[in-house]
């Protein structure tokens, strides 16, 4: 069956959303979960980083990811978009952070908009444990670690090159003092 | 007829024993302690010719196993099974050491140690930042500037730097927070040219 190009209709995102959506529970039901996700959603344009438990974060990813792509692709006339936003975000200031910070931020991203990381856990505690939901881009210390060795920085590649010179050089020694046992013998 | 007087008279009187002698004695009647009533002829348990097996269940019946279990169904309830409920103790090999703080943290989270400063210094910041930006309609990025660093505007009023919001910070900046992590040292995809900016040691940070 050919299936339509989709990409033209909806956003494509670059976070992998899960099919079924996750239930959080309230007593106001679906309407409730969505409150809260939308509270998440708000905090997280506000404050860029925020930490919480990892099963909310992915949900709110999702949404804000969503949020942040129509935003992009349709700009502030588009009625529907402004709708969404007026509805995803509780503070109205944000409205306008959404459209005239976050959307030139991100114009040119091939990437997500968002990050997703593990925290850490106390154990014995909640299984599935923290999880920290940032905007890329932020002004704030970055959380992971920069990885220090890589091999193609140049005194990487130039000690490379001398331990292959030196292994080189100790077997060249080690064939001579062979060949003059044997030609001792 | 003179039986079953006999019977009634038994009855009676184990009655009466209840009722008026076990709270005074607290002995519980018995038909021993009744000699009057011998039954030598009559006897309790009346034996049927024929035995019928539901009679059996009359009384208390429990289930009971009927098959020996076998090892090694006995090893799976015991043990588990390691696709399944694994019920032994394993070690974990998931735990690593920090390479910056040397504290242990598991694999795939962040180091706790190294994650609570960064913490801090973000919360911190993000306070300031909202504090500074209020309920007015947000429309640039935001600056950080910390105490001591060389400001490019001199009058305090002007809060726009390089069209971005300034947030002043009133204490020095943290050694591990690098003011300068995102611009490439090599050559940049935005210039044209391909000219290549070269960071000199001291704009590091």
């Amino acid at each position: 069956m050919n299936q339509a190009d989709l990409s033209k209709l909806v956003s494509v995102l670059k976070v992998a959303v899960k099919p079924k959506p996750r239930l959080f529970s309230s007593p106001e039901g679906p309407a409730g979960r969505l409150k809260k996700l939308s509270a998440t959603v708000t905090a997280l344009v506000k404050y860029e980083r925020i930490e919480l438990n990892y099963p909310r974060a992915e949900e709110a990813q999702g949404y804000a990811e969503r949020l942040i792509s129509d935003a992009i692709r349709n700009g502030d006339c588009h009625k529907h978009t402004m709708e969404m936003a007026d509805y995803w975000l509780n503070e109205k200031q944000l409205v306008h952070k959404l459209f005239k910070v976050l959307v030139p931020r991100y114009q040119n991203y091939n990437s997500s908009f968002t990050r997703l990381i593990h925290g850490p856990n106390t154990y014995p505690g909640y299984q599935p444990g923290t999880a920290i939901l940032e905007l890329k881009g932020n002004p704030f210390p970055s959380l992971q670690p920069e990885t220090h060795n890589y091999h193609y920085w140049l005194h990487n590649v130039l000690l490379e090159e001398a331990k292959k010179e030196f292994r080189s050089a100790r077997e060249e020694r080690n064939a001579k003092t062979t060949e003059s046992v044997t030609a001792g013998i | 007829m003179a039986g079953h007087l006999l019977k009634c008279l038994t009855d009676a009187l184990g009655k009466f024993e209840y009722v008026y002698l076990t709270p005074l004695l607290r002995r519980p009647p018995t038909p021993q302690w009744i000699p009057l009533v011998v039954h030598p002829h009559q006897q309790l348990i009346e034996k049927d010719a024929s035995f019928d097996i539901k009679s059996i269940f009359d009384g208390f019946l429990w289930g009971v196993p009927t098959c020996r279990r076998s090892v090694e169904k006995r090893m799976m309830r015991k043990y588990g099974a390691p696709n399944w409920h694994n019920k032994l103790i394993l070690p974990r090999k998931d735990i690593k050491s920090c390479g910056s703080c040397g504290h242990n943290y598991e694999a795939g989270r962040l180091c706790p140690n190294c994650y609570s400063k960064v913490k801090a210094e973000t919360i911190v910041l993000q306070e300031k930042m909202v504090e500074e930006l209020g309920l007015d309609p947000i429309d640039k990025e935001i600056a950080i500037v910390y105490q001591g660093e060389k400001n490019q505007f001199d009058d305090e009023f002007f809060k726009v730097y390089h069209g971005k919001r300034v947030v002043q910070m009133e204490k020095p900046r943290p050694k591990w927070f690098s003011k300068n992590l995102l611009q490439k040292s090599g050559p940049n995809s935005d210039s044209v040219n391909g000219e290549v900016t070269a960071i000199k040691p001291h704009d590091l940070g």
